[in-house]
């Protein structure tokens, strides 16, 4: 029986930079809408707004530099024969499972930060939506995504040949 | 389109032009709305300027690059379309999974010779969006398109859903004209109902402030959001009639536009016996189906309008018998109640303080209008706090309501405090199986399990209450195991 794999650990450092990337863009239109509303001096802001988003964006940054830990040491997967097993969450745990007879299509996407580290996502589609299997390196991605695809290549070539027999 | 020596292609270029236009509209229309203020500063005149220069070089550039480094080609396997921008993709559409391949020609097409073609998976998010959509010169748009025809070979699914003239048939049940009022009166989702008399309450308070305009304005939002739909809903479904032959449901109606369709009843995932609240006052119910592949109605069918409910077990056995398994529906587990406590709780602490505040300017703002009397001072506290009993209300309920069933061959979904819900659907036609547990329901060892599938609308969710991890997490070996032993009824054609 198939073992739960997990993740690479620069998958941290992945979610890290993508948690910097959002919380900058967070900062910044947080500024600029208060600098948009009290520029004319016409509006003012309550005295708390600075406190209120302090607070806020402070427990953001507290789930953004713990959240990728609990996510790597939480994150498994198992991809076989018969499914793909995904166990995932930080807060909200989740298992997902796919039957392998159920897929159309599996795509291999990455952006720049993952480019940089070697890492890759896996979109897995069926039929009833995606399923993804995240951050896995680049050459693991590329071979699953190949071992999928001719697994459903394989399932379909057998329906075929039972419905001419 | 000339594929090089490994058979990758790229689209026409006067895609470059399309995927621009869009992103220049908007930033032309922005320039527009903003030159009031940057006119003011100078300096700020001069970075808008220069901001906007560079965003139309970007406009133009991105596109281009996109062009540039994306391709396509044919495998013995599928259609591939490789992008190497700075978000990678590489994607492959097995010819076994392609639903259809299309041409569109809209007029910008014609404009420049080209055509779209469109290769369509019934898969993923959404069936209507296409998985692939290759601009290309017409003629080569026309073999393209020949060329996926032909290496799908055998493939291609007949479109069952052809509109045609039925001969008259004998409808299974006689629905009358009332029927159909009935439906369109009652068969409105709650939420639209009260959304749309929401605006009855700015309504008063503009006739009050004498606004009357405004409150004529109101008036009317009532009426359209409203009786538009209602009027529409009784127009389509006068004169119903549904009837199975065979493997094949057709179903007819319409007082000025005319519907026929048939659909197999291999094409039907799940059937959802539907009541909103007020047809649940009447003791009535209809049956709705979702039938893969509906195309451009992207329509939810019915089976069988509002009916008596004692009605509805005699018509799924006799128009889908394969969704009419008895079983024994499990109620949530008592540790569920607590979980769902503790969520009214979290709520109430979130959406009470929010209701007090608002209810609050409100009811300040109208005394300046007019005097109200003492007690309309305790109003905000009084909705802050009928929200609250709402809330823990509506978590009992669930709790009473929420079942889930599972039989041989299907599983049944009970849910819906207002707008009762009952949704039956087949194993074999369940694409994936999630269970989740939040980390309130975490520490009890229970999770709530959503269930995809592809309806007339694309990939729908159906989701179930609180129950153990462990009994829900086997669900989806059930699915595994089924398809295994070769128990399993699907058909990889069928999707």
């Amino acid at each position: 029986m198939a073992e739960y794999k997990r993740l690479n650990p620069k998958c941290q450092i992945a979610m890290y930079v993508s948690n910097a990337i959002s919380m900058a863009v967070l900062v910044g239109i947080f500024f600029v809408i208060k600098y948009f509303i009290t520029q004319d001096g016409e509006y003012t802001l309550p005295e708390y707004t600075d406190t209120v988003a302090l607070i806020v964006f402070g427990i953001l940054a507290v789930y953004m530099i713990i959240g990728p830990i609990i996510y790597y040491r939480r994150y498994r997967y198992i991809i076989d024969n018969d499914k793909v097993d995904v166990r995932q969450g930080i807060f909200f745990i989740r298992r997902t499972l796919t039957p392998i007879e159920r897929i159309h299509q599996v795509d291999v996407s990455r952006g720049p930060v993952l480019s940089l580290l070697g890492l890759a996502n896996v979109a897995i589609t069926t039929a009833g939506g995606v399923a993804n299997v995240t951050y896995l390196e680049i050459p693991e991605a590329e071979r699953v995504a190949e071992e999928l695809n001719a697994l459903v290549t394989k399932i379909l070539k057998e329906g075929r040949k039972d419905e001419s027999q | 389109m000339n594929p090089n020596e490994d058979g990758w292609f790229r689209a026409h270029w006067t895609i470059i032009i399309v995927n621009s236009i869009s992103f220049l509209i908007v930033l032309l229309l922005f320039r527009f709305w903003t030159r009031g203020i940057f006119e003011e500063n100078s300096e700020l005149y001069m970075y808008a300027n220069l901001a906007t220069l560079g965003l139309l070089a970007a406009a133009i550039f991105y596109p281009w690059r996109w062009w540039r480094l994306t391709h396509y080609r044919l495998t013995p396997n599928g259609l591939e379309k490789k992008r190497e921008t700075w978000f990678r993709l590489d994607k492959t559409v097995p010819y076994g999974k392609i639903a259809s391949v299309n041409l569109k020609r809209m007029i910008f097409n014609r404009i420049l010779g080209t055509s779209i073609v469109e290769v369509h998976a019934n898969s993923g998010p959404s069936a209507i969006v296409a998985e692939a959509q290759i601009y290309l010169k017409a003629e080569d748009a026309e073999r393209l398109r020949a060329e996926l025809n032909a290496r799908i070979s055998g493939e291609i699914k007949e479109d069952v859903f052809q509109d045609k003239v039925e001969a008259e048939f004998e409808s299974l049940l006689k629905f009358t004209a009332k029927d159909s009022i009935i439906q369109g009166i009652f068969g409105v989702p709650t939420s639209n109902l009260l959304a749309s008399f929401f605006f009855l309450f700015p309504t008063a308070i503009s006739f009050f402030t004498d606004s009357q305009e405004v409150a004529w304005t109101f008036m009317l939002i009532v009426l359209f959001s409203y009786l538009v739909p209602v009027v529409a809903t009784i127009l389509k479904y006068y004169d119903f009639g549904v009837r199975r032959i065979g493997d094949t449901i057709h179903i007819k109606h319409g007082a000025i536009r005319n519907y026929a369709s048939s659909f197999e009843t291999v094409k039907v995932n799940a059937i959802r016996v539907r009541k909103p609240f007020f047809a649940r006052i009447i003791g009535k119910s209809c049956i709705e189906a979702e039938v893969v592949g509906m195309g451009e109605e992207m329509d939810t069918p019915l089976l069988c309008l509002m009916v008596k409910d004692s009605v509805i077990p005699d018509v799924i056995a006799e128009l889908v018998p394969e969704f009419a398994e008895n079983t024994d529906s499990r109620r949530q587990p008592p540790k569920a109640r607590l979980v769902l406590f503790l969520e009214a709780v979290i709520s109430t602490a979130i959406l009470a303080p929010i209701v007090y505040l608002a209810a609050n300017s409100i009811v300040t703002f109208i005394n300046e209008f007019v005097a109200f009397p003492l007690f309309f001072d305790f109003m905000p506290l009084a909705f802050a706090g009928l929200v609250a009993l709402w809330l823990f209300y509506w978590m009992h309920r669930r709790f009473q309501i929420e079942t889930l069933a599972l039989g041989e061959e299907t599983m049944t979904v009970v849910g819906g405090v207002v707008d009762r819900v009952r949704v039956t659907m087949m194993y074999d036609r369940v694409q994936i199986v999630e269970a989740r547990s939040n980390p309130l329901s975490l520490p009890f060892g229970l999770s709530r399990c959503s269930f995809s599938m592809l309806s007339s609308k694309g990939a729908v969710k159906e989701k179930s209450g609180y129950f153990e991890t462990e009994m829900l997490e086997n669900i989806g070996d059930i699915l595994v195991e089924r398809i295994k032993s070769g128990k399993r009824s699907y058909s990889y054609k069928s999707f």
